[in-house]
């Protein structure tokens, strides 16, 4: 399965739920902020939502800004 | 005390995030403004370098009243997402609408911003645009229902302090919202300058997390903005062309 996460072409053995993704990034599940096919997911729901081929995850944080 | 929307504020500085050297800073500086409101950006994740730091991932948000930005949106619609987002991840209390309209002097488009407003306020948001010193601008983002208006003193970061304090006193007079200046403040003094023109509170960033040591900076601002507000309720006196005396003219008889 191959997806794009933060513009960028990823590929996975097999589809996996958003939790799973961010497992195998190892991404602190805490501070992220997930868009799926430009739908926010909430993170209760990360383990509910299958990422498929050719979907496009955004994975987004709160920085410093002023 | 001061209102923006529902929320009501005794610290007068407003504090963003950006470019703090460390954690360990940008705590120091943010306990020494006082601040109640803090300022923050959403970006991608770096998915590659885990390391690198992140000083606002320490911070606990739900501590201050969350002001996050849309600072990178240069239409009305990139805005309107950035809100949403941070919205979603509920740390979004007021949303600072920033919407640029020049890359080179980062100066804001008033259309974009004007257009972003409509929308989020209609979405229930509260909304503070960042805006040009521009009074007919700021008049017309009232009469729409914004709760404060930002101003900016001069272009984001250069530190210049207020451009033109002729627009800045005209926008004060004018408002039934908040005044907040934001952007271009480069020292204590800038910050007064902006609280003796009668605004309600200062957005500070780069002039604190920037200055060679912020904690204590963060302090100077501080007091500057305290003083400043004292003076504009103390009412300063005319400037004048003549000398005027300050000791009797009277009872010089003994020369």
């Amino acid at each position: 399965m191959e997806c794009r996460i933060n513009g960028d072409s990823f590929a996975f053995e097999y589809e996996m739920s958003i939790h799973e993704v961010l497992e195998s990034l190892e991404l602190d599940h805490d501070r992220i902020i997930v868009e799926h096919n430009n739908v926010l997911i909430k993170k209760k729901d990360f383990k509910e939502y299958i990422v498929k081929e050719a979907d496009r995850l955004e994975l987004l944080e709160f920085v410093g800004g002023g | 005390m001061f209102k923006i929307g529902p929320f009501e504020l005794e610290s007068r500085l407003l504090l963003g995030t950006g470019k703090f050297e460390n954690e360990e800073i940008q705590s120091g500086a943010i306990a020494e403004s006082g601040t109640e409101v803090l300022t923050f950006a959403v970006r991608r994740m770096n998915l590659y370098d885990k390391n690198l730091p992140n000083p606002l991932a320490n911070v606990d948000l739900n501590d201050f009243i969350t002001f996050p930005n849309t600072a990178g949106a240069k239409t009305a619609e990139e805005a309107v997402r950035i809100a949403e987002i941070a919205s979603h991840a509920g740390v979004c209390d007021m949303i600072k609408v920033e919407v640029i309209g020049d890359d080179k002097t980062l100066l804001p488009d008033p259309l974009g911003t004007y257009e972003a407003c409509r929308v989020l306020l209609k979405k229930g948001y509260v909304v503070c645009p960042y805006t040009s010193d521009d009074v007919v601008l700021a008049r017309k983002l009232e009469e729409l229902g914004v709760h404060a208006i930002m101003p900016l003193a001069s272009p984001i970061g250069t530190g210049r302090g207020i451009s033109n304090p002729l627009n800045m006193r005209y926008i004060v007079e004018q408002a039934n919202v908040p005044v907040i200046v934001d952007a271009g403040i480069g020292s204590p003094k800038d910050a007064c300058h902006a609280m003796e023109l009668g605004a309600d509170a200062v957005l500070l960033n780069t002039a604190i997390s920037a200055a060679k040591d912020p904690v204590k900076m963060a302090r100077a601002m501080k007091l500057g903005i305290e003083a400043g507000r004292l003076s504009y309720e103390a009412g300063r006196i005319p400037v004048k062309y003549t000398a005027q005396a300050s000791s009797p003219a009277d009872g010089l008889g003994f020369l």
